[in-house]
């Protein structure tokens, strides 16, 4: 038995050569018993059927002589026929004593019942044959003066058969005691050998087995040692797992509130986006509006603007027109002056010439008077002209640099549109990516779930684990206590 | 400037009733209580020259340049028929040449007619004479300034035209002929 084999073939070996030692033993025995029997069989059978015949063969000699004697005493020939049966018979046992036989004396003495029988049974016939020509008593006579010695010879061969037999059978049971003593030795040889094969088999078989169960149980405890310390690892990090993945799910509990909420807000954020592109849209169709109105203000003020510096080249022209009439007003005074000089130079004669150039010079005074009104006036209005004008201008440039600006606001607004329509479209998306956000979080926190689970599960197996790997330390302890008695008890 | 309503009183219908009452009206004798002056502002101030110093008043025409002593000469003009020199009455009233051309000739007459540039005429004012006054005032009085007349609110330096023709005589000034 080598340490390379296993365990169950070395209790397979040593059971099979227990097994083997008894199976010998078993044969030995049974091919010994089926000799004794066989033999006791045969023997027993064979005299058996021996004796039987022998007794059989008895009878129908008596029979023989009684129907004989019947025949003759009746002188019935139907007796003949039973006779015949009866000889038939007794030839039939004699063949079959015959038939088996174990020595020459024992063939002889059946030879001579054969013969014997044939003597009989020609006696008898003799008998009966002449017991025609006879009378009941003389055939009874010759009955018993020829058959019956006959008779008494067949029995006496059949009684030697049968005394040989009883001997025989006498002298087998001695020697099938004898056999039986030394199948019994035999037997009890074998049987001593066994046991003593069986115990050396049990014995190694015992330390060896227990010698590797020690050394199993050895390793056994130290894996269940190992074993329940990882399982205690492994409950622990179970625990720490389930308390990692609790928050974990509480995290993403709160991940999935936070998705939802920036779902809900991404949502409403779109919702705001489209409301923005729509109202950008109207805004750029207002600003269109606006644009063609700020349009018709640059044209009208464009027109006022003409028209105020066509007003101001008309004051211009009044303006120039009242210097010609202040120009004739001062003409006309200084005409009026020089009257009124050459009046004064004329002495009495100029005196009312001096009158009528003074009233030129005060006409000319007043028109001077009123062409300076107007030129206030005038001024004044071209002062209003060019301030409007400026003003107009500078409107109009106002205006121009607010058309531009406003075509840049239009540009920026279509822009601002545009951006709008990508950014509704991106807040689309970043709907679509935080519902599809919400929805993996989801799945995630459904997985979460499974893995706190599986992870309660690995915790309840960690457990059960530790639990058995502590039985199993105590199991290994108690096998190596018990395995230690075994070896200290086989010791 | 002038002595009558002001000009925005005045409306077109007032203005005819009073002229049509003008010819309807006898007509008056002159007065000989006023002053007539001819309103020259120079450097802002409100000069004037007598009316009746002056032969005539004229438009400024072409001044030829003609070298002189006196910085106040601007040069010579044709004024009807005559040739005579034309003086600054700016500078010789001793302000600084007026950049601006002159406008007008104030023309003395005499033996040896002059020319006086003035770049404006403020009007012709007949003052009365309570309201001219003498001006005692040395340094004026050598500007030439020897009377002051009250017109409206302001006064009018009245310029001895004669002392000043004087002056630039005796400073071998005109009289080139």
């Amino acid at each position: 038995m080598t340490g390379s084999q296993t365990f169950g073939r070395k209790l397979a070996k040593g059971f099979g050569a227990t097994l083997a030692l008894t199976l010998l033993l078993g044969a030995v025995s049974l091919t010994l018993l089926h000799r004794t029997i066989t033999m006791s069989a045969d023997l027993v059978e064979d005299t058996t059927q021996d004796l039987i015949d022998a007794e059989k063969l008895q009878t129908a000699v008596d029979r023989i002589a009684t129907e004989g004697r019947t025949s003759l005493a009746n002188r019935d020939p139907r007796r003949a026929q039973a006779i015949a049966t009866a000889h038939e018979e007794a030839v039939v046992l004699v063949t079959s004593l015959g038939r088996i036989v174990h020595s020459e004396e024992e063939r002889g003495q059946v030879d001579a019942i054969r013969k014997a029988e044939l003597e009989y049974r020609d006696a008898l016939n003799r008998v009966l044959e002449s017991s025609k020509d006879r009378s009941a008593e003389a055939s009874l006579k010759m009955f018993e003066d020829e058959v019956q010695p006959k008779r008494d010879v067949l029995e006496q061969k059949i009684a030697a058969f049968l005394d040989r037999e009883f001997r025989s059978f006498d002298a087998w049971k001695r020697s099938t005691a004898d056999a039986d003593f030394w199948a019994y030795a035999i037997l009890l040889s074998l049987m001593a050998l066994i046991v003593f094969a069986a115990v050396v088999v049990s014995v190694v078989l015992v330390r060896t087995l227990t010698r590797e169960l020690n050394a199993a149980i050895q390793n056994v405890q130290s894996s269940s040692s190992e074993l329940e310390a990882s399982a205690n690892q492994q409950a622990t990090g179970a625990k720490e797992a389930a308390t990692a993945v609790s928050e974990i799910t509480t995290t993403i509990s709160e991940l999935l509130a936070s998705s939802k909420q920036i779902s809900e807000s991404a949502q409403r954020v779109a919702q705001i986006a489209g409301e923005t592109a729509t109202g950008a849209r109207a805004g750029d169709q207002t600003i269109q509006k606006a644009q063609e109105l700020v349009g018709g203000i640059k044209r009208q003020v464009d027109v006022i603007v003409n028209q105020m510096l066509d007003l101001g080249r008309k004051s211009q022209r009044i303006g120039g027109v009242l210097e010609i009439i202040n120009e004739l007003a001062e003409q006309t005074n200084i005409l009026a002056i020089n009257a009124t000089i050459e009046a004064a130079g004329a002495g009495e004669y100029g005196k009312r010439f001096s009158v009528v150039a003074e009233e030129i010079r005060r006409l000319a005074d007043r028109v001077g008077g009123f062409t300076k009104e107007i030129r206030e006036l005038v001024e004044e209005t071209r002062a209003a002209v060019n301030a409007t004008v400026m003003a107009t201008e500078s409107g109009s440039k106002a205006v121009d640099a607010g058309e531009r600006q406003f075509s840049d606001v239009t540009s920026s607004f279509k822009h601002i549109a545009g951006l709008v329509s990508t950014t509704s479209e991106a807040v689309r998306e970043i709907e679509l990516s935080t519902r599809q956000q919400a929805t993996a979080v989801e799945q995630v926190n459904a997985a979460i779930a499974d893995v706190a689970q599986a992870t309660r599960e690995t915790e309840a197996s960690a457990s059960q684990t530790l639990q058995t790997a502590t039985q199993l330390t105590t199991l290994s302890r108690n096998l190596s206590a018990l395995v230690k008695t075994s070896s200290n008890g086989s010791r | 400037m002038s002595d009558d309503a002001a000009p925005a009183a005045m409306t077109p219908d007032a203005l005819r009733r009073e002229f049509d009452a003008a010819f309807a009206a006898p007509p008056r004798p002159p007065n000989r209580d006023v002053v007539s002056l001819l309103g020259v502002p120079i450097a802002r101030h409100a000069y004037a020259l007598r009316i009746h110093g002056l032969a005539r008043l004229e438009v400024a025409r072409r001044i030829v340049p003609v070298p002189g002593r006196s910085p106040a000469l601007l040069g010579l003009a044709g004024l009807r028929g005559q040739l005579m020199p034309v003086f600054s009455l700016t500078v010789l009233l001793g302000h600084p040449r007026d950049a601006q051309a002159p406008r007008w000739f104030a023309v003395q007459g005499g033996e040896a007619p002059v020319a006086l540039a003035l770049e404006s005429c403020s009007g012709f004012q007949s003052v009365p004479r309570a309201d001219v006054s003498p001006v005692e005032d040395p340094a004026l009085r050598a500007r030439h300034i020897t009377e002051a007349a009250r017109v409206g609110p302001s006064h009018w330096w009245i310029i001895d035209l004669a002392s000043l023709l004087q002056d630039l005589a005796a400073k071998g000034g005109p009289a080139t002929r």
